[in-house]
C-alpha cells in the first residue's frame, strides 16, 4: 500500500495500491466505463506480468482512477514510459485524482533502479481536448499525429503527447 | 495413557512372561496406533495360544480400528462368548464400540468389565464419559460417586461429583460438594478456580429459585468472583426479580459503564424506570425517555446506537431532523450497513413517510446540486452513490421493485466498481423472480473481487437455484436447439475474421452450454478446493449450506442418488458434531472449565433442533419413499452411494462414517415392515424438529401409509393447531379419516384403538 500523504482533500486521502489478479475486474470495469475502447484479456496478462508498473487509486474505499503503462526498451536507445491506460471515472473528475495518479506514476518511473527512463509517452484522440490540456497542464506536448490509429473510433486519428523526464525542468501545476 | 494400569498382570496370569511381554508390547502398539505391529504381536501370541481371549478382543479392536469393521467385530464377539469372565476383554470390547461410536453399547460393555472387577478406575472414568455423552445422569451420580470415594485427594473428582449432581438436578447436593470441596482445598486454589465454584454455587441457588439466598450468597462472597460481569449481571436478575428497582438501577448502572455500546442495558434501564419496550407510549413517556437518552449521548457523544435508540422514541418533526442527522453521518462516513441500521423503523408507516421524504429530497438535491437538501455545502460523489444505493434498499422492502432497480441501475453506471451495488441489484432481481439474471450480475460483481469469500458462496448459492428453476427442454424444442446450433457453425466458418469479439464470444458460448451446476461447483472451488484431492473439501469442513442447496436442486432434477448423498452428508455431520463433544466430558473436568462445560451441554441439548437438520431428514425420507417399492433403483443407489464415498486409495476398507445413518437398502426388503428404517428417519426428525410443518406433512403421508396411526396421530394434532388455515392441512386430515376408516381394525393393538378412534374424530 501507498498513502499519498498529501491530498486534494486531507480528511480522505487516496490509497494507492499495485494491480493484483483478484481485482482486475474492477481494472476492467473502470476502464470500460472510462475508454471508448475495448482492452481484451491479453492486454490484462501483460498487466499483470509487471504490476509495479500498474496503480490503483482509491477515494474513500472506492477504486476510482486506474493506470497501467510499459516500460519500452529499444536496442542502443533510451528507456521510454508508454502510458496505455490512465484513467478516473466520470463522477470523481476535477477532484485532482488524475494529477495525483499520473504524478504517481511519473515518480515511480524515475525511481526504478537500474536504467534511466527519458521519456513518458501516451496516445490521446484528436477530438479528446480534455484530455490534451489535461496532459500538457502536466509538461507533455503534442508531438505529431497518427492517422487512423483507433480501428473502431471516430475521428480514428491520434495524437501523440510526450513528455522529457530527464531534464530538472519545470514541475507539474499544482 | 497406559489403559491397562489397573489389574491387567492379574487378568493375564495364565500366560508365560515372554508372551505377557508380547501383550504389552501389543497393547503399546496400538495405542501409538501402529496397528500393523499391533497385529503381527498377536499373532504371535496367537500361535501358542489360539484361544486367547484377551489377545483376540485386542486384534478385534486393532481391526476396527483400521476400518477392517466386520472382521474385528466377528473375532471379538467371538473371543468374548468364550470369555464372559474377564473384565480386560470387556473393556476392549467396549474400546471396540467407542470406536464405532456405538455408545449405549459401549457403556454396557464397560458395566460388564465392572461387575467383574469392581472399581477399576480406568473403566469408570470411561463409563462416566460415557454417561455424561449419553445424558443419563443419574448413573452418572452413581459413576462419579464411586470415583470420588476412591480417590478423594483428587480435586477434579470432588469437580465432577457436584457437576454430576447438577445435571441431575440435585442442586442443593451440588452445592454442599463444592463446599466441602472448597474446605479441602482452600489453600492450593487459585482465584478463577475459587470464582468458578462460588458461580457455580450461584447458579445451584438461582436453578432452585432460590432467589434471595442467591442475592446474599453475592453480596457475601463479592470479593471471590473475578469475573465482574457475571456478578453484575446476576446481581441485576435478583434485584429485578424482589422488584428491588433502586439497587439494580444502580448495579445496571455500574454494568453499563463496562459496557457503554450494550443497547440492551438501556433498554433495561428505560424499563425499570416505567417506560417499556415495544408497546405504545404515552407523549410524557416518551419525552421522559428522550431526556434521559440525551444524557447517556452527553456522556458518549459518538455512540451512534445511542442515537438509534433515541429516534425510536422520536417522531414527526423531530424524527425527520434526528433521522436526517444519523442518514448524514452514516453517509458522509461511507458506511454500507445505512439500511440494515434503520430496517426496524418500516414497521412503522409514520416513520417509513417520513424516510421517504427524506431520500427522495436529498437524492434530488444531492443529484443537481451536490449538497443535501437545505444546506449549502457541497459533499462528495460518494455521498450520491451511498444514498442511491441506500434508497434502492428503501424502494425495495417498500415492494416498489421497478424504482428500486432503477436507482440501483443508476447507482452501478455512477460507479461500476463497488460489489455491494451488485448484491443488491442481485437480490432485487431476484424479488423480481429473475434467478438467471440475478446470478449473472451476482457474479459480475464478484468478478470484481476475486478475493471476496462472501460474494463467491453469494454467486454459487444463486446459481444453484437458478438451475432448479430451469424448465428441461421438451423433444421437439430438442431438435429446434440442435438446428440452430448447424446454422450456426455454418455461419462460423464463412466469417474468416477472427476478432477478439469472436473469440470472446465464442469461449461465451461454450460456457453456457455447461451445465450451471457444474459451473456452480467451478465457482465454488475457487475458496474451497482440496488441496490434496483437487475437489471439493465443502464434506470435510461441514459446509452444510452448499450440500442443502445442492441437494434440492438434485431432487427437483429427479437426480435422486445424488440428492440422497447430499442429504446423507448433512444428516451425518450433526452426529459428528454431537459426538465430537465426547472427548470433553474428561478434558473439561481435567482443565477445571467447568462453567464451559456446563454450557455447552446446555448448548447441546438443542443441537437437533435445527432447519439443516429438518431438511436432511425430509430430504432422505423423500428420496427413499420414491424408490420404497423399486428394488432395483434401491440397489443402484446403494451402489451410487458407495462408490462415491470410496477414495481412490481404498482397498478393502469400509467407509469410516458408513455406520452413522446408513440406511442397508438390502434389510428393507428382508424386513417384515419396509418402511420401518424411514420411519425411523421421521420420528427422529419430528422429535428434534416438531414444528417444521413440511416434516409433518410428509411424515403423516408415511405413517398413514405404513398404518403408524398413533405417530399419524400426533402429527394430526400439531398440524390442527398450528396450521389449520392451509389446505394442505385439510386435506392430510381428511386423508386419515378415510385410510383408519377403510383399515383392518382387527390388526391394531386393542389397547389403542379406543383412543385412535377418539381422536380421529375429533379432528
Amino acid at each position: 500500500l501507498f498513502v499519498v500523504a498529501m491530498g486534494e482533500s486531507g480528511m480522505h486521502p487516496l490509497v494507492f495500491t499495485e494491480m493484483s489478479a483478484k481485482v482486475i475486474g474492477q481494472v476492467k470495469a473502470l476502464n470500460a466505463a472510462v475508454f471508448p475502447i475495448h482492452y481484451d484479456d491479453s492486454f490484462y496478462d501483460s498487466v499483470l506480468a509487471t504490476p509495479h508498473l500498474t496503480r490503483l487509486a482509491y477515494h474513500r474505499g472506492i477504486l476510482v482512477g486506474a493506470a497501467c503503462c510499459r516500460l519500452e526498451r529499444e536496442a542502443n536507445q533510451p528507456s521510454k514510459v508508454y502510458i496505455a491506460t490512465l484513467g478516473v471515472l466520470a463522477p470523481y473528475r476535477s477532484m485532482g485524482f488524475g494529477s495525483q495518479l499520473l504524478r504517481e506514476i511519473l515518480t515511480m518511473v524515475q525511481s526504478l533502479g537500474g536504467e534511466t527512463v527519458t521519456q513518458a509517452y501516451l496516445h490521446v484522440q484528436v477530438n479528446n481536448d480534455e484530455a490534451r490540456r489535461f496532459y500538457e497542464r502536466h509538461g507533455f506536448c503534442v508531438s505529431h499525429e497518427i492517422p487512423n490509429y483507433y480501428v473502431r473510433l471516430v475521428p480514428a486519428d491520434c495524437h501523440v503527447l510526450v513528455k522529457d523526464l530527464t531534464s530538472a525542468g519545470p514541475s507539474s501545476s499544482a | 495413557v497406559n489403559m491397562f494400569q489397573y489389574g491387567a498382570e492379574d487378568a493375564l496370569g495364565k500366560l508365560p512372561n515372554r508372551d505377557k511381554t508380547l501383550f504389552k508390547d501389543m497393547v503399546t502398539a496400538y495405542e501409538n496406533k501402529q496397528y500393523k505391529e499391533a497385529l503381527k504381536k498377536g499373532k504371535k501370541i496367537l500361535e501358542k495360544h489360539p484361544e486367547h481371549g484377551e489377545t483376540l478382543c485386542l486384534k478385534g479392536l486393532v481391526l476396527v480400528s483400521m476400518n477392517k469393521r466386520r472382521e474385528g467385530e466377528d473375532i471379538a464377539k467371538q473371543a468374548i462368548y468364550k470369555n464372559m469372565k474377564s473384565f480386560l476383554c470387556w473393556q476392549m470390547y467396549g474400546l471396540m464400540f467407542m470406536a464405532e461410536k456405538e455408545y449405549a453399547q459401549a457403556k454396557s460393555a464397560f458395566k460388564m468389565a465392572l461387575n467383574n472387577h469392581k472399581g477399576n478406575l480406568q473403566v469408570l472414568r470411561d463409563v462416566a464419559a460415557l454417561e455424561a455423552h449419553l445424558r443419563d445422569y443419574d448413573s452418572l451420580v452413581e459413576t462419579r460417586r464411586q470415583l470420588l470415594q476412591a480417590k478423594p485427594q483428587i480435586p477434579n473428582y470432588w469437580a465432577g461429583f457436584g457437576i454430576a449432581n447438577y445435571l441431575k438436578g440435585e442442586y442443593e447436593e451440588a452445592r454442599k460438594i463444592m463446599d466441602s470441596y472448597l474446605l479441602s482445598f482452600n489453600e492450593s486454589m487459585k482465584t478463577n478456580e475459587a470464582s468458578e465454584i462460588v458461580q457455580f454455587q450461584m447458579m445451584c441457588l438461582l436453578k432452585e429459585n432460590k432467589i434471595s439466598e442467591a442475592l446474599n450468597f453475592l453480596i457475601e462472597k463479592e470479593k471471590t468472583f473475578a469475573d465482574q460481569t457475571i456478578l453484575l449481571e446476576n446481581k441485576i436478575k435478583c434485584y429485578t426479580h424482589l422488584k428491588n428497582n433502586e439497587k439494580a438501577i444502580e448495579c445496571l448502572e455500574q454494568l453499563r459503564e463496562r459496557h457503554p455500546e450494550n443497547i440492551d442495558l438501556y433498554v433495561q434501564i428505560l424499563e425499570l424506570k416505567g417506560i417499556k419496550a415495544n408497546v405504545e407510549l404515552s407523549k410524557e413517556e416518551e419525552e421522559k425517555a428522550i431526556k434521559l437518552i440525551d444524557e447517556y449521548i452527553q456522556q458518549h457523544p459518538r455512540s451512534m446506537n445511542l442515537k438509534l435508540m433515541k429516534l425510536k422514541f422520536l417522531g414527526g418533526e423531530a424524527f425527520k431532523k434526528a433521522c436526517f442527522e444519523y442518514i448524514k453521518a452514516f453517509l458522509i462516513k461511507g458506511v454500507p450497513s445505512l439500511f440494515s441500521s434503520l430496517k426496524i423503523f418500516y414497521k412503522t408507516s409514520s416513520k417509513v413517510e417520513i424516510l421517504q421524504k427524506l431520500i427522495d429530497e436529498n437524492l434530488q438535491s444531492l443529484k443537481e446540486k451536490q449538497t443535501f437538501e437545505g444546506e449549502e455545502e457541497l459533499q462528495d460523489p460518494t455521498i450520491y452513490l451511498w444514498m442511491l444505493m441506500f434508497a434502492a434498499q428503501h424502494y425495495k422492502i417498500i415492494g416498489n421493485l421497478e424504482k428500486a432497480l432503477e436507482l440501483i441501475n443508476e447507482a452501478i453506471t455512477h460507479t461500476s466498481t463497488l460489489p455491494e451495488l451488485y448484491v443488491i441489484k442481485a437480490r432485487i432481481l431476484k424479488h423480481l423472480n429473475k434467478p438467471d439474471e440475478a446470478w449473472r450480475t451476482l457474479n459480475e460483481g464478484r468478478e470484481l473481487d476475486l478475493a471476496d469469500r462472501y460474494m463467491n458462496a453469494r454467486t454459487v448459492k444463486y446459481m444453484i437455484r437458478a438451475y432448479s428453476t430451469h424448465v428441461p427442454l421438451k423433444e421437439d424444442e430438442k431438435e429446434k436447439e440442435k438446428e440452430k446450433e448447424k446454422e450456426e457453425k455454418k455461419e462460423e466458418k464463412e466469417d474468416e475474421e477472427d476478432t477478439w469479439q469472436k473469440r470472446e464470444e465464442k469461449e461465451r458460448k461454450e460456457e453456457e452450454k455447461r451445465d450451471l451446476l457444474e459451473r456452480a461447483e467451478d465457482v465454488m472451488t475457487l475458496f474451497s478446493r482440496d488441496h490434496r484431492e483437487g475437489q471439493l473439501n465443502v464434506h470435510i469442513m461441514q459446509c452444510m449450506w452448499y450440500e442443502i442447496e445442492m441437494a434440492k436442486a438434485h431432487f427437483l432434477k429427479d437426480q435422486i442418488p445424488k440428492s440422497m448423498q447430499m442429504f446423507k452428508y448433512v444428516y451425518r455431520h450433526f452426529h459428528n458434531i454431537f459426538n465430537d463433544q465426547y472427548n470433553y466430558h474428561g478434558y473439561a473436568l481435567r482443565r477445571g472449565n467447568f462453567l464451559a462445560y456446563l454450557d455447552m451441554i446446555e448448548a447441546t441439548e438443542k443441537h437437533y433442533q435445527n432447519n439443516y437438520f429438518a431438511e436432511a431428514c425430509l430430504g432422505m425420507i423423500k428420496c427413499l419413499r420414491l424408490y420404497s417399492k423399486d428394488e432395483k433403483k434401491y440397489i443402484e443407489m446403494q451402489k451410487t452411494l458407495k462408490m462415491s464415498t470410496k477414495k481412490k486409495d481404498d482397498k478393502e476398507e469400509d467407509d469410516p462414517d458408513a455406520k452413522l445413518g446408513d440406511i442397508d437398502f438390502y434389510d428393507i426388503q428382508t424386513e417384515k415392515n419396509p418402511y420401518q428404517q424411514i420411519i425411523s428417519l421421521a420420528i427422529e426428525g419430528l422429535k428434534h424438529n416438531p414444528k417444521f410443518k413440511e416434516l409433518h406433512f410428509e411424515a403423516m403421508d408415511l405413517f398413514i401409509e405404513s398404518k403408524k396411526w398413533g405417530q399419524a396421530i400426533r402429527s394430526a394434532i400439531f398440524l390442527k393447531e398450528n396450521h389449520s388455515n392451509l389446505s394442505q392441512t385439510k386435506e392430510c386430515l381428511e386423508k386419515l379419516a378415510t385410510e383408519f376408516g377403510k383399515c383392518d381394525k382387527t390388526k391394531i393393538n386393542k389397547n389403542f384403538l379406543p383412543e385412535y378412534e377418539k381422536e380421529i374424530a375429533s379432528l
